[in-house]
């Protein structure tokens, strides 16, 4: 695979799981605040 | 009568990236990266899913779980006189729904000679001539091809089966539904990167040509492809979101829902390519060559490759009913959720009984796909494929985008959204729903007009065109105007 490619691909992983992977903590650390809150 | 509920929101963020991930994201998303600049599609791809498709999704959403209704009723709900939107939106599905549930038939049937490579002798021949008994044109029906219509009917029972308990069921069936064909893709995967030649495929799908950005072509790709890809402007994600209790997250369900079902399809492009660059070296084609989208790679393609896989027929058995289990399980998630769209739009408009109100669609939908089980199927399935999603869907996802950007008050939107999310929207989502979505959409509707104009699409006989094309989408639209009336005369009197 060129390096084009290779850059492409951990791009793409990056931003789609890791985004994911931020988008859940975000949910249980708001999930977490509401608890202590309430 | 309190409103069902869904067993719990981890269950509703598995249904709806069911309902998102269908054959598509197999079929379609692998073929459109590599024919629009490789790698390079990618950030068109991933622009278009934060500016259109988790906005839209949030509105989706918010349409459902406030009004608590179907998608009829949820426009109604908040701009009176906007209820036609969600029962075109529900015509269009049934449309759909009545074709895909036909290549889902077709799947079935592949699954089943995948346990002795019935294709080996040739896959084209076998798919166009022992399966679907091609005709000559679109104007030669020549008859229903009776074992399709068996498996089809199979299907439909199923879907019955599915939804006609309500999202309790459907609760239950999603936590294999989902997970499956996941596992299976990752078989798929594992297989493929293992294969000789599983580089050069992976190159050609990731290879980046960044000149192509220049190109406004692509960046509609891009949004068209975001747009189908997520279930919007069905009425399903309102369908399934007015499920929710009113106090539910919105914004941290749609980017769950949004990001899952573009990585599913950013992986299944490595299982799809890496095969593909296997059949390439075996046969001793460029990628190029073999390459290909929508049913010729699924039912000729892949089938090509499956025959050529080293090991025997017994571990091409293997592979092919593993690839076609993963093709039928991804699909009936897509397919019962817009059957759902429908039954939650008719049930919650005419309170009538859940069980009556899914046969009645389950029968007519059966009966609707038996015309895309004629010899000349197929020619019919792809007409209407082509202006049901390219006329339908975006049509519906301009009108909402308006009402809520340019009717209704868009920050008001906003704040119901950030009520109870997880995840605060900023202005940003305003900004994309009242000005980035309808221009991308307009643009992108006008470009297809002057493409049908300029050409028949297909080469199709212009009235074949006229009856599957523009005449189904306004009888659709004239019978959702119908409708809505027809229900506001009948609560009035």
């Amino acid at each position: 695979m060129s390096a084009g490619a290779w850059i492409m691909l951990i791009v793409g992983a990056v931003v789609l799981y890791g985004g994911l992977g931020v988008t859940f903590i975000k949910i249980f650390r708001a999930r977490e605040k509401k608890e202590t809150k309430g | 009568m309190a409103r069902e509920r869904w067993n719990s929101r981890s269950v509703f963020v598995m249904a709806a990236v069911g309902s998102a991930v269908g054959l598509g994201n197999v079929w379609r998303f692998p073929y459109m990266v590599y024919d629009n600049g490789g790698g390079a599609f990618l950030i068109p791809y991933l622009i278009a899913l934060l500016t259109t498709g988790i906005p839209l999704l949030m509105l989706e959403y918010n349409l459902g779980i406030k009004i608590q209704k179907g998608p009829a009723q949820a426009f109604e709900g908040f701009k009176k006189g906007s209820g036609f939107i969600g029962w075109f939106a529900l015509l269009v599905s049934f449309v759909i729904v009545s074709y895909y549930s036909v290549v889902m038939a077709w799947v079935g049937k592949y699954l089943y000679h995948s346990f002795t490579v019935a294709w080996a002798g040739g896959s084209k021949d076998f798919f166009f001539g022992d399966v679907l008994h091609l005709s000559s044109g679109v104007g030669q029906l020549g008859g229903l091809v009776t074992p399709i219509v068996i498996v089809l009917l199979i299907m439909w029972i199923i879907m019955y089966f599915i939804i006609f308990k309500g999202v309790k069921v459907v609760s239950k069936v999603v936590m294999w539904t989902v997970p499956l064909p996941i596992i299976l893709l990752f078989v798929l995967f594992v297989r493929g990167i293992t294969l000789d030649g599983a580089a050069s495929g992976l190159n050609f799908y990731l290879n980046p040509d960044f000149s192509v950005l220049a190109n406004p072509r692509v960046w509609l790709a891009a949004y068209g492809q975001i747009f189908f890809s997520l279930s919007l402007g069905f009425g399903i994600m309102i369908a399934y979101a007015s499920y929710l209790p009113k106090d539910s997250d919105i914004s941290g369900n749609a980017f769950v829902t949004g990001l899952a079902n573009c990585g599913i399809s950013f992986f299944a492009g490595f299982a799809v390519f890496s095969t593909l660059g296997y059949l390439a070296q075996a046969t001793g084609q460029p990628v190029s060559e073999v390459a290909g989208a929508g049913v010729g790679l699924a039912f000729v393609i892949f089938p090509t490759a499956i025959a050529q896989l080293p090991g025997g027929v017994v571990v091409q058995a293997i592979f092919g009913v593993v690839f076609f289990l993963t093709l039928i399980t991804l699909a009936i998630d897509s397919a019962f959720s817009l059957v759902e769209g429908i039954v939650t739009g008719l049930k919650d408009q005419l309170n009538a009984k859940r069980e009556t109100v899914t046969l009645v669609v389950c029968i007519v939908g059966f009966l609707a796909g038996l015309i895309y089980c004629t010899k000349g199927g197929l020619y019919w399935l792809d007409i209407v494929d082509h202006w049901a999603n390219s006329f339908g869907l975006i049509v519906v996802g301009l009108m909402e985008a308006i009402l809520i950007g340019w009717i209704y008050n868009p920050e008001e939107f906003r704040a119901d959204i950030n009520r109870y999310s997880d995840i605060n929207v900023g202005k940003w989502w305003t900004i994309c729903v009242k000005w980035i979505t309808p221009i991308i959409i307009i643009v992108s509707l006008n470009l297809s007009f002057y493409s049908e104009l300029k050409e028949s699409y297909g080469g199709y006989p212009l009235w074949a065109v006229m009856v599957g094309g523009w005449v189904m989408i306004e009888v659709l639209f004239i019978i959702a105007v119908a409708m809505k009336l027809g229900f506001r005369e009948r609560r009035e009197s």
